[in-house]
């Protein structure tokens, strides 16, 4: 496959799963780093009170969790990828790609909107 | 004392000075991707230049914005929104957000535009790098908008 569309398909997978993954940390719940500006402590995962940015952790579990899938999807495709991607398929990977990123980008929007009572 | 609230306004300022390059930048760039889509090709080293001048804005813009957080967080964000103007807080969660997942669409959007000639391979161009910059332009107006918005209801921690 050419070098064209081996960027293609892997950077396109980096921006959509790195949506993906940072949607998940806000629906999940997950347990991440939490970083407390007052006490200036970290803890894995929210305490009951006090003020707390869970901002820093969800980007560090998002942007390398999408790294390593990018990563394992370049070795993929370097190792079986012959032939090049057919113009249907460059644009099935765009499509795909922009719809995961965009409805991602949705959910993020409605989550905190609802969250914090604007609609 | 919280993480450099002593040096907050002047944090916001560099934040806000990187944010006016990269809206210079990025309206440039959206300029020549435009004239792509209508095939006119002429400009693409001036169109690359502008992507490179977004990287690095945006990575000012970033940083910045992440060093004067805690202060944001505590002084403005838990003082005044959260009781208050919850509906602020609302807008500038997903502000804060977008704005990480801005660092992965740059990204992606600058390795596509690396690896192809705007003239010769259309089809990246048209299914990799026009969304990728149409969406970090909707980002990211959505990030300045609602910045300027939240900054002129409580701009500062004093």
């Amino acid at each position: 496959m050419k070098k064209a569309d081996i960027t293609l398909v892997v950077s396109w997978v980096f921006a959509a799963a790195a949506t993906f993954f940072y949607c998940c940390t806000l629906w999940f719940k997950m347990k991440l780093p939490y970083y407390y500006p007052v006490e200036h402590v970290w803890t894995l995962g929210k305490k009951a009170d006090g003020i707390a940015q869970g901002w820093y952790g969800k980007g560090l579990f998002a942007l390398p969790a999408a790294a390593v899938v990018a990563l394992i999807v370049w070795a993929v495709l370097r190792a079986v990828a012959e032939k090049d991607l057919s113009p249907a398929a460059v644009k099935a990977v765009g499509l795909a790609a922009t719809a995961v990123t965009v409805a991602c980008m949705g959910c993020i929007l409605y989550y905190e909107f609802h969250k914090w009572r604007i609609f | 004392m919280v993480f450099l609230e002593n040096v907050y306004e002047l944090g916001l300022l560099l934040h806000l000075f990187a944010t006016f390059v990269l809206v210079g930048s990025m309206t440039h760039n959206l300029v020549y991707v435009g004239r792509y889509l209508r095939g006119k090709f002429a400009r693409q080293k001036q169109e690359f230049f502008h992507l490179k001048v977004i990287i690095w804005s945006y990575l000012i813009v970033y940083i910045t914005g992440a060093l004067i957080y805690p202060a944001f967080r505590v002084h403005i964000r838990a003082a005044v929104f959260d009781p208050a103007m919850p509906w602020a807080t609302g807008l500038f969660e997903v502000k804060e957000h977008w704005g990480a997942l801005g660092l992965a669409v740059l990204m992606a959007w600058y390795l596509i535009r690396r690896s192809i000639t705007p003239e010769t391979d259309r089809l990246h161009l048209y299914y990799g790098c026009v969304p990728l910059c149409l969406i970090f332009n909707v980002l990211v107006w959505y990030k300045i908008i609602v910045g300027s918005w939240l900054t002129l209801l409580k701009g500062t921690v004093s």
